[in-house]
């Protein structure tokens, strides 16, 4: 059979680098004599270098770098925490394990273990919003789109209005801030609700967990406020914090409010 | 503990140097930024798990890219299906229940302008491939890996490798220059005529064309 019949072949081959010497060294004298094959080679050669330079993509950013060394801590902390729970399940009466292992599950990505290494989210709002740090700088058009999203503050207590709504920045996550007046148990109260978008694992969740109407939800607090966190399936982060209002009043809060984030 | 350090080490030493090149492959094969990322960080996640059983003398990069590969086929589509559905239920749910009402359910401007700017020539050349051959070209002539690491990679012979990495060359070629020239960058009698018509001949084989050869060749040597 003749080199010719093969040439896609060979050709893809060549450009590849995937023959052997002597096919190689075949291939190359055969071009030398015969055009309508060089003319497939360079053809191919045209196309494989207009896709080899096209296809330059942009490189990681450090922002993703950060995101995934977090992840990685996280998964760090929970394979220790299942292996502690595991041994601990060896010491425990028979009825026991079951409901460590339950634990386990409900436990994955919650951060018993204290960790300061980088606070949650939550804990750096509530920080902020009580004015105990700083409010950090926002990028220029950051959190525009948690804002444009415009959140209509219906809240099921006629007598609610809203105060404040703002652009802000939590451990670089953009997102915004809104402030209600309502009324709570026949009690005035000041509802702080923090929007963030694109959540990577744990960053927001902080304390314990338990459910507010059907929807998990994590409850934690700084300094003595109570603050409740939600993670919907959009990786968008809310946080319920109160100044008057206990966590078991909050969490009855987010359980009867519907939560929409930004798409 | 010391285990667990050690392993985190090793896996920054081996794994994460190719983190810019898992984000390319996943940025071409996603073809866009936000997905890219989100695969990128599932498929190091899983990898970070199922460590222990990388044969440590084999090629990382290859095995991290079949990593890549196959969460992108098997799971990522999938989930991106069932993504629009829930948002699509999302919206509906928030439209008659809503104690905090979004006005659209669709894209902000912002996310419109971002979506825009990150669709270049090239996203939208390799849209209109085929998964199959979009990934052979990625991983050939992106990732320079071998005709036998991509063979095993996509679960398939060499020759169906070389088959999607001619004819999706070949459609890459033409759809990027068609948008050139429609970009007013290349004169349309400069792109090439034969491009038009992307050759579908039978499966490319090196094996059987050498077998074939070794029956045949022995009498011109």
């Amino acid at each position: 059979m003749s080199l010719c019949e093969s040439i896609d072949t060979l050709a893809t081959a060549y450009l590849d680098d995937e023959l052997a010497p002597e096919e190689r060294h075949e291939l190359d004298t055969h071009l030398t004599e015969c055009t309508s094959c060089r003319a497939e080679i360079d053809g191919a050669r045209a196309d494989q270098s207009l896709i080899q330079s096209s296809l330059v993509a942009p490189r990681a950013t450090d922002t993703m770098r950060m995101r995934l060394a977090r992840s990685l801590d996280n998964a760090d902390r929970e394979t220790a925490r299942a292996e502690r729970k595991r041994m601990s399940a060896w010491l425990l009466p028979g009825s026991a394990i079951a409901a460590a292992a339950a634990a386990i599950l409900v436990f994955v990505g919650v951060g018993v273990q204290s960790h300061h290494e980088h606070a949650s989210i939550a804990k750096v709002a509530v920080k902020q919003i009580r004015g105990a740090q700083p409010f950090e700088v926002a990028t220029p058009n950051g959190g525009a789109q948690v804002l444009a999203a415009t959140f209509s503050p219906r809240v099921d207590d006629p007598s609610s209005r809203e105060l404040e709504r703002r652009r802000v920045s939590v451990n670089g996550h953009d997102g915004a801030l809104f402030g209600y007046e309502i009324t709570h148990n026949g009690r005035r109260a000041v509802l702080k609700l923090l929007v963030v978008t694109d959540l990577h694992d744990g960053e927001m969740i902080d304390g314990d967990e338990t459910q507010a109407n059907g929807r998990w939800v994590h409850v934690g607090q700084d300094q003595g406020q109570p603050f409740v966190t939600y993670v919907d399936a959009k990786r968008n982060g809310f946080m319920f914090t109160s100044d008057s209002l206990s966590a078991d009043e909050l969490i009855d809060l987010v359980g009867k409010t519907s939560l929409v984030g930004p798409q | 503990m010391q285990a667990a350090k050690q392993k985190r080490s090793e896996f920054e030493r081996q794994a994460l140097v190719h983190l810019d090149s898992l984000y390319g492959a996943a940025y071409r094969l996603t073809r866009n930024a936000r997905d890219a990322e989100d695969l990128v960080q599932d498929s190091l996640l899983r990898a970070y798990r199922f460590w222990d059983s990388f044969q440590q003398d084999s090629n990382c990069k290859a095995w991290l890219l079949r990593i890549v590969t196959n969460t992108f086929i098997n799971e990522y589509q999938r989930k991106k299906r069932s993504r629009e559905i829930l948002d699509a239920a999302s919206a509906e749910q928030d439209a008659t229940d809503g104690v905090l009402v979004q006005e659209s359910a669709n894209q902000s401007p912002a996310q419109r302008l971002l979506a825009h700017s990150v669709s270049d020539d090239v996203q939208r050349a390799l849209e209109q491939l085929p998964d199959d051959f979009r990934t052979a070209v990625i991983l050939c002539d992106m990732q320079g890996l071998s005709y036998k690491e991509i063979a095993e990679i996509m679960q398939c012979p060499v020759g169906t490798v070389m088959s999607r990495l001619f004819r999706g060359r070949k459609l890459l070629a033409q759809a990027l220059r068609e948008f050139a020239v429609a970009e007013g960058y290349v004169k349309a009698d400069v792109a090439k005529p034969d491009a038009a018509k992307p050759d579908m001949r039978d499966t490319l084989d090196l094996e059987k064309y050498r077998a074939q050869k070794s029956r045949t060749g022995g009498n011109r040597e």
